[in-house]
């Protein structure tokens, strides 16, 4: 396989979703996700939160109960559905519409992928989206037109 | 834990109140370059240069920290190295993954000589094996 240059020192994000969110609100998060938070914390890498996500699996951050749960949940970063976020993941759900569908993907996983695409493009190095639904957020990926930030963004199925 | 907690604390009202002036003994070379950087418009000022190089240290740092006190109270659930440099290798598309033996042998050897190894050192090092591989089959 040809691949990447390597380059020592590329920040490792990794993007919550919903799945992902739930498993570390439980305070003990699957292999995969810890390995992924592993790889952030070695390379100095964000965990991302999009604000989407919160509200899918009605989450409250402030609760001090599961803030004390896990302080992994604490130290991610939120990621707003601004407006510029919010035009992008309307690209995105249009481009990968299918046949039938009028857009592609639900509003959650298309801010979960532009929250990826922002946190490369803003912080460099890669994103890897950690989620249950890795065929919807693959199809709203692979529509990105950015193709330098699109192939550093990589689905990790939970 | 009630330190973590202070810093996650802390952490969380970042960028919730004005800027004050604090006092820090500097590298005068660090400073030299942090201006020569705002100079190349490649930051906005020294302080928000400084502050936000602090933020990300210190999220980085809360994040290990909170892993550690995770695998304190669930040892089984740390990864081993040789994973962590597998997902490395995933998420930057490196010629790596397709040697995930590879990866995990020289972990094993470097375990066997009793020498630590991080999982970008130890990526730097499959791909430096892979490269002087295809110079020999060259």
């Amino acid at each position: 396989m040809k691949g990447r240059p390597l380059r020592r020192g590329e920040p490792a994000h990794v993007v919550v979703d919903n799945e992902a969110l739930g498993q570390l609100g439980t305070g003990r998060p699957a292999r995969p996700l810890l390995v992924a938070l592993e790889a952030a914390a070695a390379t100095g890498g964000r965990v991302v939160l999009p604000t989407c996500v919160i509200v899918e699996r009605d989450h409250n951050r402030t609760d001090p109960g599961a803030a004390a749960a896990n302080r992994v949940l604490r130290n991610a970063s939120a990621d707003a559905l601004t407006s510029a976020r919010a035009e992008e993941a309307v690209t995105l759900r249009r481009r990968s519409r299918g046949r039938r569908s009028r857009v592609g993907g639900s509003v959650v996983d298309a801010h979960v992928v532009v929250a990826a695409l922002g946190a490369v493009r803003q912080f460099g190095g890669t994103a890897t989206i950690a989620t249950s639904d890795p065929g919807d957020i693959t199809r709203l990926l692979d529509a990105a037109v950015d193709i330098a930030v699109r192939t550093s963004v990589t689905v990790q199925s939970l | 834990m009630a330190e973590l907690d202070d810093l996650l604390d802390a952490l969380d009202r970042v960028g919730t109140g004005p800027g004050r002036p604090v006092s820090a003994h500097l590298d005068p070379a660090l400073t030299d370059a942090a201006r020569a950087a705002v100079a190349l418009g490649l930051a906005e000022s020294v302080s928000a240069l400084t502050g936000a190089a602090l933020h990300a240290e210190l999220r980085r740092l809360a994040l290990r920290s909170a892993l550690d006190d995770h695998y304190a109270r669930h040892p089984a659930d740390k990864p081993p190295v040789a994973e962590v440099a597998y997902f490395l290798a995933t998420a930057r598309r490196l010629p790596a993954v397709d040697r995930p033996n590879l990866l995990t042998a020289l972990y094993d050897m470097t375990e066997a000589l009793g020498a630590g190894i991080d999982p970008e050192t130890l990526l730097v090092a499959t791909v430096g094996h892979l490269t002087i591989g295809q110079g020999s089959a060259a």
